[in-house]
C-alpha cells in the first residue's frame, strides 16, 4: 500500500484516539466554561486504574468497564468539594488551580505505584494484527478506533437528543433560568464533570495496553488534548473531532515527510491555527 | 509598600547568612529575578505565559556561546542575556498579539515547545540532550580591567544579589510609573483601556519586552552560575517552576515573586531528601493560594499585619473617643 | 549552622560511633563518604531509585574489606542537572565529600564530572554518552558501561553472524547526540559486513507515537529492524513494532537495552524472539555477580536490574581503588585504579589508564517464550558476549595536563 495512503489512514485512526483524549476537555469548557488542566491527571488515573484492575483480575475488559467509572467518581468528587467554588473565577484561576491538582494527583500516582513504567498486557483476542494483502494494522488499534467512533456517536446523541444533554446545554448558557424551572443545576454540573472524567479515564484505559503506563503519560496526554482542542476550537464537540483528526493526520504524515519534526508539527499547527484564527478553527471565545 | 525594600534586603541577608553554602541563595536570587520578570507579564499585565522557559533557556545558551567565543566581562554577558530574552519575547508577543485568555496560554505553551525543539535540533551549538558545558564565568570587567572577581561562590552570590536588588528596584519603579498603571489597566479591562485611547498592542509589546529582558538576565546568570546549560532550562518544567513560584509568593507585589522563589527552592532543598514527593505540597499550596489567599504568601502576611494594625487603631480611636466623650 | 549541615554532621558522628570496636582500639577507621548524584524525584526517578539502592548496598557490602569506613550520601538532583551540580558543589564544600558514584542521566553525569574534577575527587558513573570517556574525559572520571561502540559491536555484529541471510537492515534512530552515535557505529558495522542499510527514520526526544515510523519501516521491507534510542522510547518502538506484526517476518534488535526492567515493562509475549544488546544480566555466571546476587537476596526478593547492578559496579570500582591504594587519598586512588584488574559483576574487569573506561563484557540476548521461563525473571538467554572498545587514540580523550 502506498506509504502516504497508509499514513493518511493511520492518521485518521490516530485522530480518533486523540479525539477521545481531548473531547472531555472540550466538553467541560463548552458546557461549564471551565478550563481543566487536571484532564491529564484524569487520563493518568484511568490508565493506572486499568493497570491495577487488570493485574489483579487478569481481565482487561473488566478494567475497561470499571476504571473510567473510578475516574468519573474522582471528577465528580473534585467538582463537588473543590471546583464548584471556583467556577466563577477567571480562566487563569481555573488553569492554575487544576494545574495544582494535577501536580498533587501525579505525585499520588508515583506514591502509590512507584516511578517505574508498568506493563498492561493486550487483551487476548486483540493482540494480533489484521492483514489485508499489504495493509497491516494492529487489531487492538482497530478496536480502539471503533470504540472511539461509537463513543463519539453516543456522546453526540446524549448531548443533542436527550433531556440531560438539553438541560446541560441550557444550564451552560443560563444557569439561573434553568434552576428556576426546578432543575438541580449543581447536580447537572457535577454530572458533566463526571462525564468529562469518564471520557478522560476511558482514553487512559484504552491507551494503557498500547504504551504501557508511566507517571509522565498524563502531561503528554494533556499536551495532545490541548493541541487538539485549540486547533479545533475549545467548547465544540465537532471542533474536538476535526482537531483530533487534523492533529492525527499531521503527525502521521509528518513521520514520513519530516520524521524528526513530527512532534514539533503538532505545536506548529497549534501556533499556525491560533495566528490565523485566534479562537481555533471552530471555537468560540 | 514602604517596607518592601528593607524586607527584601533582610530576606536576602537571612538567606545568605543561614545557608551553609552560597549555592542555594544564588539559585534563589537567580530565580527570583526570573519570577519578577514573569510577574511583570502576569501579575501586572494579566498575561499568563507558560513560555518563559524560552526566554530563560535561550538567554542561557546565548550567554554560554558568547562567553566561549569572546572574552566578555560578566556585566556584558548579563546584558547580552537580557537582550536575547527581550528579542525572543518580542517575537512571542508579535505572534500572540491577537490571542486572549486560554488561547494565549496555549500559544505560549506551543511556542515553548518550539523553543525546546530548536534547542535539541541545533545540537552542534547547544549540546543537545547533554547540555552546553565548559562555560566560563568571567569576572566583572570594565574596559578590560577586573573590578571584582566572581570565581568564588560567595562573590558570585554577591553579584546575583546586586542584580536582584536592581531588578527589584526597577519593578517597584515600574509599578509606580505611568507605564505600570497602563499595564495594570490592561489586566483589569483591556477593552476599556483601548477605548480610553491607549494603543494596547504597544503596551503588550512593552510588557513582553520587559519580562523577556529580566528573564533573560536571570538565564545568563544561571549559565554563569552552573558553568553549564542543561536542556531543561528551555523545557516546560522551568516555565512551570516560575509560574508556581510567583503565584505562591503572591502576584500583587514585587516582594511576592522573591518570597515565592525562596519558598519553592528552600522546600525543594530541605524536603526532597526527606520526602521525594514534596511537589505535592506545592500543588496544594498553589490551589490554596489561588482559591483562598489570592495574593499569595506575601499578601497573607500583609493582611495579618494590617489586621493587627487596624485593631490597634480601632482601639486607639475608641479610647480617644471615650476620652473626648 | 543550618539544619542540613547539622544532620549530616550528626550522621557522621553516628557513623563514627558505630565503627566496629576492633578498629577503635588504636586508630578509628577514617570515614569516607560516597555521594550519589542521582534523581529520586522527577522524570528520571525510575532510574535514580534503583541506582540509589545499588549504591547503598554496595557501600555496606564493600565496607567489610576496606581500610576505611565507607558511608553513603544520597544527593537528589530532582531530575535537574543544574540542581545536581549544585548539590555536588555543596557536598564538596560543606561535607568534604570527594567520592561520587552513579548517575541517572548523561547530562547530569557530565556536569557533575566537571565539578568533581575541579575539586580533585573521584567520580565513577554509568552514563551512556560517548564523550564521558571521550572528548569530555578528565582524570577524576571513570565510566563503567561500554559506550555506543561497544554496545553496537557486541550486538549488531554477532546478530549478523547469527543470521547471515538477513542483509537488509532498517534503523529507527533517536534524533539526538546519543542516537546519532549509535547510528554512526551501526552504519559502520553494516558497511563492513556488506549488509544493506535500506533506510533510516529519525524521531525526536519527546516522541511517543511510533505507528507512522513503523509504517515507514514496513514499507522498506527489511530483514532486520534495528532500534537506536534509549529508555522509554525503545520500549514504545518495540511495542509498536510488535503490535504491527513485524515479528512475523522481521528480526527486531534493540542494541541499547537495560534488560530486566524493560522486559518486565514489555511483558514476555512482546519480548519473545526479540534481540537485545545489554550490559548486565542477573543470570551471569561470574563470581562477581554471584556475590552480588547473594547480597541482594538478603534484602530483596526479586532480581537486581541494570540500574541497581551498574550502581553496585560503580561503587565497587571506588572500593577496589581504595583497597589497592590502601588509603582514601584521591590522587593515590586514581593512580591505583589506572590499569587495575578486578573481579566485577561482568567477570574480570580492567580500568583502562588512557581514558578511565572500565573494560568489560557486553552481551547479545534473545527473549524467551513464556513457557520456557524458569522463573518470573528469566526473560532472555545470553547468546554471546565480549569486550569491544575503541582504542584510546580514537576516543578523542586526552587528559588535560
Amino acid at each position: 500500500m502506498n506509504i502516504y495512503l497508509f499514513q493518511l489512514v493511520n492518521g485518521l485512526g490516530l485522530g480518533m484516539i486523540y479525539f477521545l483524549t481531548a473531547v472531555g476537555l472540550s466538553i467541560l469548557f463548552g458546557l461549564l466554561n471551565f478550563v481543566n488542566f487536571a484532564h491529564g491527571a484524569f487520563f493518568l488515573f484511568g490508565a493506572y486504574a486499568c493497570f491495577e484492575i487488570a493485574s489483579r483480575t487478569g481481565s482487561f475488559y473488566l478494567s475497561l468497564l470499571l476504571a473510567p467509572l473510578c475516574v468519573a467518581a474522582l471528577g465528580w468528587g473534585l467538582n463537588k468539594f473543590l471546583l464548584n467554588r471556583v467556577m466563577h473565577l477567571a480562566h487563569s484561576a481555573h488553569i492554575l488551580i487544576t494545574f495544582g491538582i494535577m501536580l498533587v494527583l501525579q505525585e499520588l500516582v508515583v506514591l502509590a505505584w512507584g516511578p517505574l513504567p508498568q506493563n498492561v498486557p493486550m487483551p487476548a483476542g486483540l493482540s494480533g494484527a489484521l492483514i489485508l494483502g499489504s495493509f497491516v494494522y494492529p487489531q487492538y488499534r482497530l478496536f480502539v478506533i471503533g470504540l472511539s467512533i461509537a463513543v463519539a456517536v453516543l456522546l453526540y446523541l446524549v448531548l443533542e437528543k436527550t433531556r440531560f444533554g438539553a438541560l446541560l446545554r441550557a444550564a451552560s448558557q443560563d444557569a439561573s433560568t434553568v434552576s428556576l424551572i426546578g432543575v438541580n443545576v449543581a447536580g447537572i454540573f457535577s454530572a458533566a464533570f463526571a462525564l468529562g472524567g469518564w471520557l478522560a479515564g476511558l482514553a487512559g484505559v484504552l491507551t494503557a495496553p498500547m504504551r504501557g503506563v508511566d507517571p509522565a503519560m498524563g502531561m503528554d496526554a494533556l499536551a495532545i488534548a490541548f493541541a487538539v482542542v485549540i486547533v479545533g476550537g475549545l467548547g465544540s464537540f465537532t471542533g474536538a473531532l476535526v482537531g483530533g483528526l487534523l492533529v492525527g493526520v499531521v503527525q502521521s504524515m509528518m513521520s514520513t515527510v519530516w520524521p524528526e519534526g513530527a512532534r514539533l508539527m503538532i505545536y506548529c499547527a497549534v501556533a499556525a491555527v491560533l495566528l490565523l484564527r485566534p479562537n481555533g478553527l471552530l471555537g468560540r471565545a | 509598600m514602604r517596607w518592601s525594600f528593607p524586607i527584601l534586603l533582610a530576606t536576602m541577608g537571612a538567606l545568605a547568612w543561614l545557608s551553609a553554602s552560597s549555592s542555594l541563595p544564588t539559585e534563589i536570587f537567580i530565580f527570583a529575578i526570573a519570577a519578577l520578570g514573569f510577574n511583570v507579564l502576569y501579575g501586572m499585565t494579566g498575561l499568563l505565559s507558560f513560555g518563559q522557559s524560552v526566554f530563560f533557556g535561550g538567554a542561557a545558551y546565548c550567554c554560554g556561546l558568547l562567553g566561549m567565543a569572546y572574552p566578555l566581562g560578566a556585566p556584558m554577558l548579563t546584558l547580552a542575556g537580557g537582550l536575547t530574552g527581550l528579542l525572543v519575547a518580542l517575537f512571542f508577543s508579535l505572534i500572540s498579539l491577537r490571542s486572549r485568555g486560554i488561547y494565549f496560554v496555549m500559544l505560549t505553551l506551543a511556542l515553548g515547545q518550539v523553543g525546546y525543539f530548536l534547542a535539541l535540533t541545533f545540537k552542534e551549538y547547544t549540546g543537545g540532550e547533554n547540555g552546553l558545558s565548559g562555560l566560563a564565568r568571567p569576572d566583572v570587567t570594565v574596559f578590560g580591567r577586573v573590578l571584582f572577581e566572581l570565581q568564588s561562590p560567595a562573590s558570585f552570590m554577591g553579584y546575583c544579589a546586586a542584580v536582584l536588588i536592581l531588578a527589584f528596584l526597577f519593578v517597584e519603579m515600574l509599578s509606580r510609573s505611568p507605564l505600570g498603571s497602563v499595564l495594570t489597566a490592561l489586566r483589569l479591562n483591556e477593552a476599556r483601556t483601548e477605548v480610553l485611547g491607549y494603543r494596547t498592542r504597544w503596551f503588550r509589546l512593552a510588557a513582553f519586552s520587559i519580562s523577556g529582558f529580566m528573564t533573560g538576565v536571570a538565564g545568563a546568570l544561571y549559565a554563569m552560575f552552573l558553568r553549564f546549560v542543561p536542556l531543561n532550562t528551555i523545557d516546560f518544567e522551568t516555565a512551570e517552576k516560575l509560574v508556581i513560584m510567583t503565584i505562591i509568593g503572591g502576584v500583587g507585589s514585587s516582594l511576592g515573586p522573591v518570597v515565592g522563589a525562596a519558598l519553592f527552592l528552600l522546600a525543594a532543598d530541605l524536603l526532597s531528601p526527606i520526602w521525594p514527593r514534596w511537589l505535592m505540597i506545592m500543588g496544594v499550596l498553589l490551589v490554596l493560594v489561588v482559591m483562598v489567599f489570592k495574593g499569595g504568601v506575601v499578601d497573607l502576611a500583609l493582611a495579618r499585619i494590617r489586621q493587627r494594625r487596624g485593631a490597634a487603631r480601632d482601639g486607639a480611636l475608641r479610647a480617644a473617643g471615650e476620652d473626648a466623650a | 549552622m543550618n539544619r542540613r549541615s547539622f544532620l549530616s554532621s550528626a550522621a557522621a558522628v553516628a557513623a563514627g560511633l558505630s565503627a566496629p570496636l576492633v578498629g577503635r582500639s588504636a586508630f578509628a577507621k577514617e570515614t569516607v563518604t560516597v555521594g550519589g548524584p542521582l534523581s529520586l524525584s522527577g522524570v528520571f526517578a525510575n532510574v535514580g531509585t534503583p541506582v540509589d539502592m545499588g549504591n547503598r548496598m554496595a557501600v555496606e557490602f564493600f565496607n567489610r574489606s576496606l581500610p576505611v569506613q565507607l558511608q553513603y550520601l544520597s544527593l537528589d538532583d530532582q531530575s535537574d542537572p543544574g540542581k545536581g551540580v549544585r548539590k555536588v558543589q555543596e557536598a564538596i564544600q560543606q561535607s568534604g565529600v570527594k567520592y561520587f558514584s552513579g548517575t541517572s542521566n548523561s547530562a547530569s553525569a557530565m556536569a557533575v564530572a566537571k565539578e568533581v574534577y575541579g575539586a580533585g575527587g573521584v567520580y565513577v558513573n554509568q552514563a551512556g554518552a560517548d564523550s564521558v570517556t571521550g572528548a569530555d574525559c578528565n582524570r577524576s572520571t571513570f565510566r563503567w558501561p561500554a559506550a555506543t561502540y561497544g554496545a553496537i559491536e557486541q550486538s549488531v555484529r554477532p546478530l549478523i553472524d547469527l543470521h547471515p541471510k538477513a542483509r537488509r537492515w532498517y534503523t529507527i534512530t533517536g534524533q539526538y547526540v546519543f542516537g546519532e552515535a549509535l547510528l554512526a557505529n551501526t552504519k559502520r558495522v553494516l558497511a563492513e559486513k556488506q549488509c544493506e542499510h535500506v533506510g533510516n527514520v529519525s524521531h525526536s526526544l519527546s516522541e511517543k507515537e511510533f505507528s507512522g515510523y513503523i509504517a515507514n519501516a514496513m514499507a522498506a521491507q527489511p530483514d532486520v529492524l534495528c532500534i537506536l534510542n534509549f529508555g522509554n522510547q525503545t520500549m514504545d518502538v518495540i511495542r509498536a513494532a510488535v503490535n504491527f506484526g513485524m515479528k512475523r517476518n522481521v528480526i527486531i534488535i534493540a542494541p541499547w537495552s537495560t534488560g530486566l526492567d524493560q522486559f518486565q515493562a514489555l511483558g514476555p509475549d512482546v519480548v519473545e524472539g526479540l534481540y537485545f544488546g545489554i550490559q548486565y544480566w542477573h543470570d551471569l555466571q561470574t563470581p562477581g555477580n554471584r556475590r552480588l546476587l547473594e547480597a541482594y537476596a538478603q534484602q530483596y526478593k526479586d532480581r537486581p536490574n541494570h540500574s541497581f547492578a551498574t550502581a553496585f559496579a560503580c561503587t565497587q570500582v571506588i572500593a577496589e581503588g581504595i583497597a589497592k591504594a590502601g588509603t582514601a587519598d584521591c590522587a593515590q586512588v586514581i593512580k591505583a585504579l589506572e590499569g587495575l584488574q578486578y573481579e566485577g559483576i561482568c567477570g574480570t574487569e580492567t580500568v583502562r589508564a588512557g581514558d578511565h573506561q572500565i573494560l568489560k563484557d557486553c552481551y547479545l540476548a534473545r527473549g524467551k517464550a513464556k513457557s520456557a521461563m524458569k522463573d518470573a525473571y528469566d526473560f532472555a538467554d545470553i547468546l554471546s558476549g565480549g569486550q569491544s572498545f575503541l582504542p584510546v587514540e580514537q576516543t578523542g580523550c586526552t587528559f588535560p595536563a
